[in-house]
């Protein structure tokens, strides 16, 4: 009986350590640039446009970080890539990036962002 | 009897599960160099920002921008905007083995902790490279330090971690509590 309350224990220490609230986020950053690299006029744009810019334009929450063309996305990408890749874009509360568009979003930032 | 040694089986798994991976080899840490400057003026004074939290969330000026700074040496710096003194301490840093940061700010205004300001790492070794995603926390305790893990690097090389303070505040005015400050950390 105490060995198993020992395991259980042990079994919910294991699951506690290192954890978070329990929203777990994806290690999913692909490992090389794809050889299809997303077109950033027909694919990532159109994504940023619905995504990022009720809040990365001017008069929105982040206006200070615009995202609203080519050349201010570029100037971002490196925080794009770790805010997006960390879960933390787009913030809580605001519609998410569903599994495809994310995976569109890292593979094209992997590929260090072209404008194509 | 064979309970007891079951038990401490468990337990020392269970550390072990906890903690960073074997402890050998070289570690990492900041990277030496010159210390930073960038809110010192000419005439011997400093550079110093007020902040108010009733700042927090005033979206006002259409044209400003974000700068994040100068990514600087050593292990500690102003922020960008010389509204805060910040240092960083870690444990033992080495590739692929989980790690925490140790963040701590001062108000450049009184020498005051900075608290609640819910720091949030950025850490990437280039454009393209951030770091894994290990599900850290940020844990702030005392007030003022903040430790952030488990994290981890994934390669060897010179990683830039970039503390965001405030994240969760806009950035549209000079008086927002919102600032950064970025370092080097060289990972053996």
């Amino acid at each position: 009986m105490s060995l198993r309350l020992t395991i259980a224990g042990a079994c919910l220490l294991l699951a506690g350590c290192g954890g978070t609230d329990g929203a777990s986020c994806p290690n999913d950053l692909p490992a090389q640039c794809p050889a299809s690299v997303p077109g950033f006029s027909s694919e990532i744009s159109p994504l940023i446009n619905n995504r990022c810019l009720p809040c990365h334009a001017p008069g929105g929450q982040e206006s200070v970080t615009p995202l609203t063309n080519y050349q201010e996305i570029f100037q971002q990408r490196v925080s794009v890539l770790n805010q997006v890749y960390h879960c933390n874009m787009p913030l809580p509360g605001n519609p998410q990036l569903t599994a495809d568009e994310r995976a569109l979003l890292l593979n094209w930032l992997v590929c260090n962002s072209p404008d194509n | 009897m064979k309970r007891i040694v079951i038990g401490a089986a468990l337990a020392a798994g269970i550390v072990f599960a906890c903690s960073s991976s074997g402890p050998s080899g070289p570690t990492g840490g900041p990277v030496p160099g010159a210390a930073d400057t960038h809110c010192a003026l000419p005439d011997g004074g400093t550079t110093v920002q007020v902040t108010h939290q009733s700042s927090c969330t005033i979206v006002a000026n259409a044209n400003a921008t974000a700068d994040y700074g100068a990514t600087m040496f050593n292990a500690e710096g102003d922020d960008d905007d010389c509204k805060y003194h910040v240092k960083f301490s870690s444990t033992d840093i080495r590739e692929n083995s989980n790690f925490n940061l140790i963040v701590s700010a001062t108000n450049k205004t009184d020498g005051s902790a900075v608290t609640g300001a819910n720091v949030d790492p950025e850490i990437f070794l280039n454009n393209t490279h951030p770091a894994p995603n290990s599900n850290f926390k940020t844990v702030e305790s005392p007030a003022g330090t903040y430790t952030i893990g488990p994290l981890q690097f994934d390669a060897p090389g010179e990683w830039t971690v970039r503390f965001h303070f405030f994240e969760q505040c806009d950035d549209n005015v000079d008086d927002s509590p919102h600032g950064h400050a970025a370092f080097f950390v060289e990972v053996p």
